[in-house]
């Protein structure tokens, strides 16, 4: 069976069955102030609102993999961009078929903590996922910003906030994160174990561009040229998010060899637990609705044996 | 087949699947998509989170993969969103086991034209 394209969150938005916005609000609203009536405490409300979220992430993640139709290789190109933004540039070896990292570099280079931080590029993948969640189940556009230079945190900034209409903070409630339940509901989606691909390290590693017709050739000093022919033109440059591109050559779609070059992938249930909290809350003044989300670690899947050492 | 039966061959095949990753020659193998017998086939989905589906049918029968992608909807619509199921316990959601029902009947008049 051919492989079905992803689904935009407009496609999908428009065609699940849809509740006015109004019980929605006041629905929410309700279940804030009976909250705040049992609890008291508004720290403890925050809590109960996150824990609430957490129940419902875990069970939307499901839907939001069968209605969106996110395929298992999310990107080849999100891996290997991931990877590059790690190789500093004088380790590179580059050629007319590609990029090489020089060998004895290469074990110094992927460590067991490097292959935790080359696991990212499943988080990379599931936040540029998260913006077609949001829209799908909130009708919200929403945008992923602010990536740090780890990879391990980023922000989410919602355009608009169906929870929040006709709401105003009064004095006696300053310390509540009235829609604490996004921060619950996006940290229980990404906690349940989404399929990762994880890097076991080799001593070589090469990527490849899929056509041939890349030429190219580094203007940085210092960085070994392995040429053959066709000679390459172009320059190649990291830029600001470190990721290699090309200027005046043609770049087609990266491809990482995997079986060519010992670099093994396995694909492993990754379980990521993050951390996400508000950065900005209109409710208390601020421009918008941001949240950060924080990777804490990647918990993999134990296997339902046992490994005999 | 009862419940125990029924959760034998799941913890069965989940061990197998599991370990048909490590066994692979291939690398990046995500498991048995379809296991073929003299008497039966059997064909798994896996989800991105790991839930797998599987369906055994007569051999040669065609077209199990959408109708197991149709199952995961069913799941994630009647399963995941009863506020009483609890995660991971064995499913015992009536609406669920109706519309699968439904599903497979359709899914056998499609195919046979019965």
């Amino acid at each position: 069976m051919a492989p079905v394209a992803p689904r935009s969150g407009d496609a999908i938005f428009a065609n699940v069955e849809r509740v006015n916005a109004e019980l929605f609000t006041l629905t929410y609203g309700a279940i804030v102030r009976q909250l705040l009536t049992d609890l008291e405490e508004v720290e403890e409300v925050n809590k109960q609102l996150d824990q609430m979220g957490y129940n419902i992430g875990i069970r939307l993640i499901d839907e939001f993999l069968a209605k969106s139709n996110v395929s298992r290789c999310i990107d080849f190109k999100e891996t290997a961009e991931a990877i590059a933004k790690l190789i500093p540039e004088d380790k590179l070896v580059i050629s007319s078929t590609g990029i090489e990292v020089r060998e004895s570099d290469a074990d110094k280079l992927f460590s067991g903590h490097d292959l935790q931080i080359a696991a990212l590029d499943k988080f990379l993948a599931c936040m540029s996922q998260c913006k077609v969640g949001f829209k799908m189940f909130l009708g919200v556009t929403a945008s992923v910003t602010n990536w740090d230079a780890d990879g391990t945190c980023c922000s989410i900034v919602l355009e608009d906030n169906p929870l929040v209409d006709f709401v105003e903070l009064p004095d006696t409630c300053q310390g509540l994160y009235y829609c604490n339940i996004l921060s619950g509901v996006v940290r229980g989606a990404l906690e349940m174990r989404v399929e990762g691909k994880v890097m076991s390290p080799r001593p070589t590693l090469l990527v490849k561009w899929s056509g041939s017709s890349v030429p190219f050739s580094p203007h940085k000093k210092g960085v070994e040229r392995k040429v053959t022919s066709p000679r390459p033109t172009g320059c190649m440059r990291r830029d600001l998010f470190g990721t290699l591109s090309f200027h005046g050559g043609i770049c087609n779609m990266w491809r990482v060899d995997a079986a060519q070059n010992g670099l093994a992938f396995t694909y492993l249930q990754v379980s990521m637990k993050t951390e996400v909290t508000w950065a900005r809350d209109m409710l208390r003044g601020d421009d918008a609705f941001e949240l950060q989300v924080k990777l804490l670690k990647q918990v993999p899947e134990e296997y339902p044996y046992k490994d005999d050492e | 087949m009862d419940t125990n039966d029924s959760l034998r061959v799941a913890s069965l095949w989940h061990s197998m699947h599991a370990i048909s990753q490590q066994l692979s020659p291939v690398a990046g193998c995500s498991g048995i998509e379809l296991l073929e017998a003299d008497t039966f086939d059997l064909h798994c989905f896996q989800s991105l989170t790991g839930t797998k589906f599987f369906v055994i049918c007569e051999p040669g029968t065609q077209q199990m993969e959408s109708l197991l992608k149709v199952i995961y909807e069913l799941y994630t619509d009647y399963v995941l969103k009863n506020p009483f199921y609890e995660m991971e316990m064995p499913i015992r959601c009536e609406l669920f086991d109706i519309n699968l029902t439904q599903a497979i009947q359709k899914d056998r008049v499609a195919l046979l034209g019965r």
